[in-house]
């Protein structure tokens, strides 16, 4: 079983709908999922409550009380438990990045939430010292335009990527499909499998279980 | 120049499923004490000002005071009665006699109020 952390300092940058999203595509793939739901404003409990897939269980109110008794819970019985956690940094974060295998960093191609992934990535070097065990992460860029990239988004994507910080190749891009998924509680893979924005969340998850399979292998 | 035939794809145009990768290698993060998460998540969270629902950590105690001695007489039969609830109670006659007094309304710092400084000591160099 694998345990991620959707964690940034920065809040909107798409944590939520990365958590959702994953959740519901490793779902799809047959994978028994828990995401449990530490953000304040709950809209992935939300998303919970209309959506249709049997093998994603979401668990709301996840606070700093019970986030790690949640997370035990969770971790006896699923295969994968994601942890959507809340904006800014907070102590109930810092629990949840200490328990976590791997970690993704959601990130917008503005130097705002790239100050703010870094702060981040520091904060999940200090976990993993403290714990004294290894804590993988990787950014994903989210909210991509398709087929267009400013000039200041791609200085602060190319700056990044000069840090030798882990990145996915695949970027989480801007669709309409996206925000939909919040009021029917269907993923683009179940309205149509064959769509561009079902396609880009088959990317990223591929290459979130990529990394997970070495995770596992080097176990 | 001639023109070379291209290979097949039909191999290709076959839709593969994607295969599962097996998890069970991975383990849940060795089991740690929560008090050990949260020691951890406060120290990191000072660091880096993050807001918390932690309780508050307890403060140290206060320093013990400096210490004087006193010489003084009682009589043999009080430093035998005090000899023996020492003994029985595992704390020094030093301490008995702050204890009476603090009981008469002396005014003694709780951290002055040691029931063994010698095991205190001992602590200390370990």
């Amino acid at each position: 079983m694998a345990t991620l952390s959707i964690a940034s300092a920065k809040g909107g940058c798409g944590k939520t709908t990365v958590a959702i999203l994953l959740g519901a595509e490793l779902a799809l793939d047959g994978y028994k999922v828990t995401l449990l739901d530490c953000d304040l404003n709950q809209h992935a409990s939300l998303f919970g409550k209309k959506a249709n897939l049997p093998r994603l269980t979401i668990v709301g109110d996840v606070t700093e009380t019970n986030v790690l008794s949640e997370l035990r819970k969770a971790e006896a019985e699923r295969d994968v438990v994601l942890i959507d956690l809340p904006g800014g940094s907070s102590t109930l974060a810092l629990k949840a990045l200490q328990r976590s295998h791997f970690v993704l960093v959601p990130t917008q191609a503005s130097l705002p939430d790239v100050r703010d992934a870094m702060k981040t990535i520091a904060q999940i070097d200090d976990a993993q010292e403290l714990a004294r065990t290894p804590i993988a992460r990787a950014i994903v860029w989210t909210r991509f335009l398709p087929g267009f990239e400013s000039k200041s988004a791609r200085h602060v994507r190319e700056s990044l990527e000069a840090q030798g910080v882990s990145i996915l190749k695949s970027a989480l891009m801007e669709r309409a499909a996206f925000r939909e998924i919040h009021i029917t509680g269907h993923v683009p893979r179940q309205v149509d499998p064959d769509s561009a924005a079902a396609t880009n969340i088959t990317a990223i998850s591929s290459e979130v279980l990529e990394r997970l399979k070495d995770l596992a292998e080097a176990a | 120049m001639s023109k070379s035939v291209l290979p097949s794809i039909e191999g290709d145009l076959a839709p593969a499923p994607r295969q599962r990768v097996n998890l069970k290698g991975l383990k849940p993060r060795e089991p740690v004490a929560d008090k050990m998460v949260e020691a951890n998540s406060r120290a990191i969270g000072e660091k880096w000002g993050a807001s918390t629902q932690l309780p508050p950590a307890e403060p140290p105690p206060p320093p013990a005071a400096p210490v004087t001695s006193i010489r003084g007489y009682i009589p043999q039969y009080l430093d035998d009665e005090l000899a023996i609830k020492a003994a029985e109670r595992r704390v020094t006659k030093t301490f008995l006699i702050m204890e009476a007094l603090a009981k008469a309304g002396y005014h003694i710092h709780e951290a002055d109020l040691v029931q063994d400084r010698r095991r205190v000591r001992q602590k200390g160099n370990m």
